[in-house]
């Protein structure tokens, strides 16, 4: 066995030695006594092993384990809380079919007394609900789920096999080319200033989704979020100055979505990036990328807040506490957005990575 | 009429009819589901409306095992409700009246009747997610104890007893907090 492939081990067995010694109460100076050889890397695994040790472990309580068994069916139930259960799953039934609590117990009038309650609770429980939809709504969503078939019957028609992940972007990519550089052209370049609404606007959609599945790495994808985002800002000020509270709010969330996509996509492409350095064993982790998008994202912060103040002066007035509600949000993800990608880059600065690959070189 | 399988291969084949059939089949129970769970109906209006986008996006990849189309939106909508709460868990909610039916033949006891919901309600958020899910299915959506099993992955026995045990819970929680019920 290759020497460096021993001291592996026989660190591996100290650790092992060591934790368990924790568990029984033993101190770690004692571990590191006993293994002065291996003390200098136990030590900080054993202070985090003892952090967690130490830590509340609250127990569940019996009813709680007793209930958990019986949902996983991991506790037989006797014949008459089987019964029982079908009573009252009858009965259930029988509420949601319109029927009341007496109309359902009078078919177990010996379990009267342990149904009735809780199909009281239940019945409580089913008037609390508004169970439908208002009528307006459901046709306008109808609409525009439907709209996303059509979308979707565009890009089946596309050559594309699903496997292969750069094959279907360069499909993708020769069916934007082609779009882009024919009749198509003029189309994509008329909706890209289209408002929600406006009979262009799928296009507006249709090329942003291209444009994603184009992105070649998460950087790019990161980076369009943020410029989507943006979009979505000046799309919300034209929706309030129209009065159009449904679609401000859709638009925010669209917006809050992208915020949260961006920080998420570039986060794990440094934290990938970072993983191999670590095992090269070499390199400075760049976080140029994420300086870029914090200076975008800094720079559209007061832009779009700008923006959709401006709106202020435009909108019905019963648009207005909407709209400041809108632009709290609006700033309110900006903020975690940026604060997400701050906190990320410090604690993946050179320091701690260092501290990382010196582990894994010992 | 075509069959639910027959349904699927159109709608995966890019039918706006199938899938208008699918939408209009199951838009009701789904926004059922989603406003048990979450308490407010405007949030539910869209997260309902998310549900048949994400499920038209991934229908394609839909296969035909046994699973109903129901299961499979269910469990979307299941998936897209998790993600709500977890994105508004600091979120300020709409006030629960605001989102409740109105019902009763007087203003006195329609206020009655809504602080009874709210207080239901209150307790119910408080339920594990198994057991808001298992009575959401039940009771506001109405799906079946065999179709709520497939949903949840579960046996039918297993949806049973929680069903029950999440209705004492909500009578035992009720109890303590507010003295009677």
């Amino acid at each position: 066995m290759p020497p460096n492939m021993e001291n592996t081990r026989d660190f591996e067995s100290a650790l092992d030695r060591c934790l368990d010694a924790l568990l029984t109460g033993d101190s770690i100076d004692s571990c590191l006594a006993r293994f002065p050889e291996h003390a200098v890397r136990l030590e900080p695994l054993l202070l985090a092993a003892r952090q967690i040790i130490e830590l509340p472990h609250p127990a569940p309580s019996p009813e709680l384990k007793s209930e958990t068994l019986k949902a996983l069916d991991l506790t037989p139930l006797t014949l008459e809380e089987a019964r029982f259960h079908d009573a009252l799953n009858h009965c259930l039934d029988l509420l949601t079919e319109g029927k009341s609590v007496d109309q359902c117990v009078e078919h177990y009038p010996e379990r009267s007394s342990l149904l009735t309650p809780l199909l009281a609770t239940a019945s409580t429980f089913r008037e609390s609900i508004p169970a439908t939809p208002r009528p307006e709504f459901k046709a306008e969503a109808r609409r525009r789920v439907l709209s996303h078939v059509e979308q979707r019957r565009v890009i089946r028609w596309l050559p594309i096999p699903s496997w292969r992940r750069w094959a279907y972007r360069g499909a993708v990519a020769a069916a934007a080319f082609l779009i882009m550089f024919s009749a198509g052209q003029l189309t994509l370049r008329a909706s890209s200033g289209s408002s929600p609404g406006d009979a262009l606007y799928p296009v507006k959609g249709f090329s942003e989704s291209v444009r994603m599945t184009l992105a070649t790495s998460q950087e790019d994808e990161a980076r369009l979020h943020v410029e989507l985002a943006s979009r979505r800002a000046q799309e919300m000020a034209a929706a309030a100055a129209d009065g159009d509270h449904e679609m401000v709010e859709e638009l925010l969330v669209k917006l809050e979505a992208h915020l949260e996509e961006a920080p998420r996509l570039m986060n794990e492409k440094q934290f990938h990036k970072a993983l191999e350095m670590v095992m090269d064993g070499e390199g400075k982790l760049d976080h140029s990328h994420v300086r870029d998008l914090l200076a975008v994202l800094n720079q559209d912060i007061r832009t779009n807040e700008a923006r959709l103040k401006d709106a202020m002066y435009e909108v019905p007035p019963d648009m207005l506490p909407e709209l400041e509600d809108a632009i709290a949000r609006v700033r309110n993800h900006y903020s975690v957005s940026i604060a997400t990608l701050e906190a990320k880059r410090s604690t993946d600065d050179l320091d701690s990575l260092n501290g990382v690959r010196l582990t894994f070189r010992k | 009429m075509q069959s639910e399988q027959q349904l699927i291969e159109s709608a995966k084949a890019g039918s706006e009819t199938a899938f208008e059939q699918i939408y209009e089949d199951y838009f009701d129970r789904i926004y059922a589901y989603i406003v048990a769970r979450i308490g407010n109906r405007f949030d539910a209006e869209d997260l309902t409306e998310d549900v048949f986008v994400r499920a038209l996006q991934s229908i394609g990849s839909f296969k035909w095992q046994g699973i109903s189309i129901g299961a499979w939106l269910f469990r979307i909508a299941h998936n897209v409700t998790v993600d709500h709460h977890r994105k508004n868990s600091r979120r300020q909610s709409v006030p629960i009246e605001d989102t409740l039916r109105t019902k009763g033949p007087s203003p006195e006891e329609r206020a009655a009747t809504n602080i009874a919901f709210e207080k239901v309600r209150e307790v119910f958020d408080r339920l594990t997610q198994a057991q808001q899910q298992v009575l959401s299915l039940r009771l506001a959506s109405g799906i079946s104890v065999a179709e709520t099993a497939k949903i949840m992955g579960k046996s039918e026995g297993a949806v049973k007893a929680s069903q029950h045990s999440a209705l004492a819970a909500i009578r035992r929680m009720f109890a303590a907090e507010y003295g009677e019920y």
